[in-house]
């Protein structure tokens, strides 16, 4: 067993260089010519070597190393970028994956009866297939051997209308190469100056000449023909190459703007250094400390001294701890193109599996969230985009039949609204049929005919959520739309979010998962429902009123109030809070009711008594309770009780 | 608080630690590498629509946990006369990762059983389901020790 401090730093680091190779292969497959790219790559599959044969995974070390060697072969040069280069890098890539997975699963040793072996043969004889070895071509390798100061100076001479050449020889003789060499080099300074050469004008005046190929770049006011007799005469050697070199051949503004690229990258890796790497288990008991300072601070404000000094103490504690949540919270953000950066791939390898054409569209990578909910998230969304690849976009053909574009269209987008972020999984496909979907759901008996009639479309389509239903096999056929969306609407709700759908037959289909932005700490109005204090979470709450019976409508047998023109159904907590005879009505007094919203829906809750306001640290009732009917949490209030969090989702949907 | 960290890991050969504690007039034990604390009843939130068995919720420093009846777990009647409020506990328990509380009626104590003693339950009309033990142990003539299968009780 190795020791598992490094066990650990190992796996964070493999993911990190596994999504740099991901990334970088799919870029690559884009853009062959990418050095940057290249470069990126082979450094992440030499990174990843260096650590496999640290911790002694040979296999992992032995494969790292074969993708290491074509890349570098890709950076000499000898080796071009094709769609089976990539197919195997990616292939290269899954074999890592699943060593990785393997050894996580085996608590740290590489198992013993898994065979690379195959697969690295596969590399070996793609490298040495001579039909992908780079074949050398001239007009690209003119200029190849100067660096960007150098084509400038020389394009310098050039407008002063000198000639620049190009001439590279090999030498026949090969007990005199350095002679003869030294001759060409003399030839040249003859007609013009002598403005690079390799090997250099010193290294083959010492002999020091390795090979018998010399490349020089001079300067000559002699038109080319005249030159090449001059150098011709030379006995014993060949010219490989000789040619004038153009204006635009020596343009390096590209050249210069690598150049530049490459600065930047300086500067990133630089500021780079300046982070540090924290295990998220101490974010978290950072956070419930914070949370712990929070409780407090609440207990203590609620102590109500009479002195001066503690009324000056406490306005500056609630600044310090406001602040310091805000950084825990800040900390725990990251980027959901962490998550989102494992979709392309997925995508790229599902749509040819099942040849579909798909342009697959990601915005909003740099949306933050909360780490935490970030790792959860990466199933459901990973389902939603295999459901759209599988079920939504149609084949290329029925895309023509439509008149549609043949490629099919998803989007993966990520944004931040108000206090919550939006994710959202769009695709151009069939869309699913409400009137199907109705019909399954009467035959399932998760609804009656009657109450189908009076549902809206957006009602009926919620039913593809419903656990009996999506457990359905013949569902996919029917609607458009795969198993396990139960499970999906479980996760996100299990991170106090939701999921909602839109879709327009033969359009496509719309999820927009919305997420809190952050899960621990959030206001809250707190209410007393029979003598038992519990929290709602503000931002569901829309208003708060207290009306007396008059106010209360009946329409269709249910009591409702009239707000601004809007009907809203009206709840007693009471009742869905377990006390089934709870009745409010024959109560003459007045009734307080908190209008709840969740997406565009309304609901008024009656409750006993409107409290405070107040901020709470939301803990988790844990997994033995996580199911209890509209109660999503709790939090622990001033005099350390537990006060239970209201699921707002629940009692609107 | 009782901690249990001291009595822990102290198997011997052929023998088992269990906490004792009473649910009515009857004893129960549960092994004691279940048990993480024993703490003196905490102010229980009710939690509504929860399982009927599940007596609310505590904050046992800063963590909720839920806390079981095992009176209406094992839908044993209570008699009232012989409940004392000052003898009642809470045993935090981890099962499969999840802390529980169990409230039971009085602490007996930590004892040591002989693995060979300890018998299949029998059959009682009436009795404990036998789902729930996975068996009794004989301590002495006319207390019959019964043994819960903590992973069936909470779960199953």
């Amino acid at each position: 067993m190795q020791d598992n401090n490094y066990l650990d730093l190992f796996f964070d680091e493999t993911k990190e260089y596994i999504e740099i190779l991901n990334n970088g292969i799919l870029t690559l497959e884009n853009n062959p010519d990418d050095k940057e790219t290249v470069d990126a790559v082979f450094r992440a599959a030499h990174s990843l070597k260096g650590m496999a044969a640290t911790m002694g995974f040979e296999n992992l070390t032995e494969l790292t190393h074969k993708m290491e060697n074509m890349l570098d072969r890709v950076r000499d040069g000898e080796l071009s970028v094709t769609t089976g280069f990539i197919d195997l890098l990616l292939q290269g890539l899954d074999n890592i994956q699943f060593l990785v997975e393997k050894i996580r699963e085996n608590e740290g040793e590489e198992p013993a009866d898994i065979d690379m072996e195959g697969f690295i043969e596969e590399i070996s004889n793609f490298t040495s297939d001579q039909k992908n070895i780079r074949k050398e071509d001239n007009s690209e390798s003119v200029s190849a051997g100067l660096t960007a100061e150098e084509k400038r100076d020389l394009l310098k001479k050039k407008k002063e209308k000198e000639r620049v050449y190009h001439l590279s020889v090999e030498v026949d003789d090969a007990d005199f190469i350095s002679v003869r060499a030294f001759m060409v080099i003399k030839k040249v300074e003859e007609m013009g100056t002598l403005f690079k050469s390799d090997p250099s004008r010193d290294e083959i005046e010492n002999s020091q000449f390795e090979g018998n190929k010399l490349d020089i770049y001079f300067l000559s006011w002699l038109p080319s023909d005249e030159i090449k007799v001059e150098i011709k005469d030379i006995s014993n050697i060949k010219i490989l190459n000789f040619n004038e070199l153009e204006s635009s051949e020596l343009e390096s503004d590209q050249e210069e703007k690598k150049e530049s690229l490459h600065a930047e990258h300086k500067v990133n890796s630089f500021q780079s250094s300046s982070t540090v790497r924290v295990d998220i288990s101490k974010l978290d008991t950072l956070m419930n400390m914070v949370g712990e300072l929070l409780i407090n601070k609440t207990r203590l404000q609620s102590l109500d001294i009479e002195s001066g000094k503690f009324k000056e103490i406490i306005p500056q504690l609630d600044r310090v701890t406001m602040e310091l949540h805000h950084i825990v919270m800040q900390i725990r953000m990251v980027p959901v193109g962490v998550m989102f950066s494992r979709f392309p791939r997925m995508i790229r390898d599902l749509s040819q599996k099942m040849g579909k054409e798909i342009n697959f569209i990601m915005e909003g990578q740099e949306t933050e969230l909360d780490r935490s909910i970030i790792d959860e998230l990466s199933d459901p969304l990973t389902h939603l985009l295999r459901n759209a690849i599988d079920h939504g976009i149609e084949t290329s053909e029925e895309r023509k039949q439509k008149g549609k574009a043949e490629e099919g269209k998803i989007e993966l987008k990520a944004y931040q609204k108000g206090s919550e972020i939006m994710i959202e999984v769009k695709d151009d496909g069939a869309g699913i049929d409400a009137d199907k979907i109705g019909e399954k759901a009467v035959e399932r008996g998760i609804v009656s005919e009657e109450e189908l009639e009076q549902m809206e479309k957006r009602d009926i389509l919620d039913f593809i959520f419903h656990p009996g239903f999506s457990t359905a096999e013949e569902v996919t056929d029917v609607s458009g739309r795969g198993v396990g969306m139960d499970i999906v609407r479980n996760v996100v709700k299990k991170l106090d979010g939701q999921i909602s759908i839109d879709s327009q037959l033969g359009k496509g289909s719309s999820f927009v998962i919305s997420l809190p932005l952050t899960l621990a700490i959030t206001q809250a109005l707190m209410v007393n429902i029979t003598d038992d204090i519990f929290a709602i979470p503000l931002n569901s709450v829309s208003e708060t009123l207290i009306i007396s019976e008059e106010n209360i409508k009946k329409v269709r047998g249910k009591d409702v109030i009239v707000l601004r023109d809007n009907t809203i159904p009206l709840v007693s907590a009471d009742k869905i809070l377990g006390n089934e005879n709870s009745s409010y009505v024959s109560d003459s007094r007045d009734l307080s009711v908190v209008i709840l919203k969740s997406g565009d829906r309304r609901i008024g809750l009656i409750v006993d008594e409107l409290l405070n306001q107040q901020e709470i640290v939301i803990k988790s009732l844990g997994s033995y309770l996580q199911d209890t009917e509209y109660i999503s949490g709790a939090t622990i209030i001033g005099d350390g009780d537990v006060a239970l969090i209201i699921d707002v989702r629940d009692i609107v949907a | 608080m009782v901690s249990l960290t001291e009595a822990k890991n102290t198997k011997k050969q052929g023998q088992m630690q269990y906490v004792v504690f009473n649910i009515g007039q009857e004893e129960y034990g549960i092994e004691i590498d279940y048990t993480r604390e024993i703490i003196k009843s905490a102010q229980i939130t009710n939690v509504p629509n929860a399982e009927k068995h599940v007596l609310g919720v505590i904050n046992l420093r800063g963590i909720i946990v839920p806390v079981i009846d095992l009176h209406k777990r094992f839908e044993i009647k209570t008699d009232e006369s012989l409940f004392d409020e000052s003898e009642s506990r809470i045993i935090t328990v981890e099962v499969n990762d999840v802390l529980l509380g169990l409230q039971v009626d009085r602490i007996e104590g930590i004892v040591w059983l002989d693995l060979d003693k300890i018998t299949p339950a029998p059959d009682v009309e009436g009795g404990l389901k036998q789902d729930y033990l996975t068996g009794v142990c004989a301590r002495s003539e006319e207390q019959l020790l019964i043994l819960l299968d903590l992973e069936k009780t909470i779960f199953a």
